[in-house]
């Protein structure tokens, strides 16, 4: 009997610190992320779904940034950018590649990578600016204080208006951070190629063969340097000087 | 006052030795670790996010394989008991029944809290396998000060899972059902916070409103703990409430614990 009645008590005084620390903590720790209904329904949705049923929102956008690159990552004429090394993905039309990185973003929008990476692939691959322009917009308004998506679009817009020096200029400023895509290193070169700075575009190539995760983005920058070896004894000797 | 704790230290000794002696134990644990050695493949599908795969994936699997392991410990302890009637032969003895389940109860807490200490070293090694990988993934951030601090707040999770399941092995009749109430309770306890963020944007009314956020407050709010989904969200305020978010797991854990000892001790065998 005093054991039912401690128990009883003891219910009592649980009661009172669960509702106590409920409002402390439903205060201090709004919800963040996009509601359910606001998720991109794609053949995937049960999936993502399930895993967030589980509390795994940043489990299902690492999910779902795989398939993405599963996605990007083969040819749309059946072969992938293992076959034989180098594979031109601006081929393709990929239609789907908006949607699948917005379903990245719905599901953590603090994934940033993946969003700079598409928005980087629709803008200068697939010649889709406007699409980019759109993803990094609803980039900025989920996650304001990430700065790069700014950078990223006035980079679009620079290029949609043919200002290359600007371009270069906000380009120098991306790559100094270690998660910047190699693509966008990759046109940095391209852009500094072009302008005679062909010491600096070395670099920039070397840099992406030493440390891109993928190896189709490494035989990229190789075969870019070797083109720029054999464009000009001015390019060869400016490649020369920056090799270790 | 020190005799039942003796007398609690005791059983939750021999329930720990009985759970670690369990074949489904270690066969969670087994399919636990190989899980999270598997995501070691799926960090390599993820170039340039390897670590954080195997980062996110093994937490996941932590806690999951933890909820499997307090479910099923916690269905199979009393029910078996009490189905094969060698619960007598404890509570014949001076032995309370409050008694029985605090002990209970820690001795099930304490094999959860060693299943995931065992996961989280095999996980460590699964992401530090590739250094240079793991030192760009923690660019910028404290791992160290912050891995401990996820699996607190994971072991926090599974302190209230524990004796929700608990409780519900003493009152359903099967284990079957022990295993769904305490799965939808995991299930909606990870919708707290968004449950409330839609009740504040949809309903309208005082009243309604109250009495949906009340309904709301009973199931407990496993976003509270969910700091693997949200320690890298900007401004994150959660490591300054992580004592208040314990408390709260306590004060829930205990509020289970104290209902689990008021029907245990009314029930007949």
């Amino acid at each position: 009997m005093t054991g039912r009645r401690g128990a009883l008590a003891a219910l009592v005084v649980c009661a009172a610190v669960v509702f106590w620390t409920n409002r402390r903590l439903s205060a201090a720790l709004p919800w963040r992320y996009p509601v359910l209904t606001d998720l991109v329904m794609t053949e995937n949705y049960a999936g993502d779904l399930g895993a967030l049923l589980l509390g795994a929102h940043r489990l299902a956008a690492d999910i779902a940034y795989i398939q993405l690159l599963q996605y990007y990552g083969v040819s749309e004429h059946g072969h992938s950018h293992d076959d034989g090394g180098f594979h031109d993905i601006s081929e393709g039309k990929y239609p789907e590649l908006k949607t699948l990185s917005t379903r990245i973003m719905r599901l953590d929008p603090f994934f940033n990578g993946p969003i700079l990476e598409s928005a980087g692939a629709l803008a200068f691959n697939q010649d889709r600016p406007d699409e980019a322009m759109l993803l990094l917009q609803e980039g900025i308004q989920r996650d304001p204080q990430f700065f790069r998506y700014h950078l990223y679009l006035t980079a679009i817009l620079f290029r949609e208006k043919g200002n290359d020096a600007g371009l270069i200029e906000l380009l120098l400023q991306a790559i100094k951070t270690p998660d910047c895509p190699p693509l966008f290193e990759l046109m940095l070169g391209n852009l500094l190629r072009q302008a005679g700075r062909f010491e600096d575009a070395a670099r920039v190539y070397l840099h992406t063969f030493y440390t891109a995760p993928q190896e189709s983005d490494r035989k990229d920058a190789e075969r870019r340097l070797r083109s720029l070896i054999l464009e000009s004894r001015e390019a060869a000797e400016a490649v020369r000087s920056v090799f270790p | 006052m020190i005799q039942p704790a003796i007398q609690a230290l005791a059983i939750a000794r021999t329930t720990v030795i009985e759970q670690i002696r369990n074949r489904l134990y270690l066969v969670i644990l087994f399919f636990g670790g190989g899980i999270l050695l598997a995501s070691l493949l799926l960090g390599a599908l993820a170039p340039g996010h390897k670590v954080r795969v195997i980062f996110d994936l093994g937490l996941v699997t932590l806690e999951i394989f933890g909820l499997v392991t307090a479910v099923f410990g916690a269905v199979s302890l009393v029910l078996d008991e009490t189905e094969s009637k060698t619960i007598y032969l404890i509570l014949t003895r001076p032995v309370s029944r409050a008694t029985y389940i605090i002990g209970r109860f820690l001795g099930l807490v304490t094999a959860v809290l060693f299943t995931m200490a065992a996961m989280s070293v095999l996980h460590f090694i699964a992401m530090v396998y590739d250094y240079q990988w793991f030192k760009e993934f923690t660019y910028g951030w404290s791992f160290h000060s912050v891995y401990p601090l996820l699996l607190v707040m994971a072991g926090g999770k599974m302190l209230i899972t524990a004796a929700i399941a608990l409780f519900f092995s003493l009152f359903a009749s099967s284990q079957v059902s022990a295993l769904v109430f305490t799965g939808s309770f995991w299930i909606a306890g990870h919708f707290g916070s968004e449950l409330r963020f839609l009740i504040d944007r949809t309903v309208e009314g005082g009243v309604a409103k109250s009495i949906v956020l009340a309904a709301a407050s009973i199931l407990p709010n496993f976003q509270y703990f969910n700091f693997r989904d949200t320690y890298a969200i900007p401004h994150f305020a959660g490591f300054e409430f992580i004592g208040t978010a314990l408390f709260y797991g306590l004060g829930y854990a205990g509020f289970f614990l104290a209902l689990s000892t008021v029907w245990f001790s009314r029930k007949e065998f």
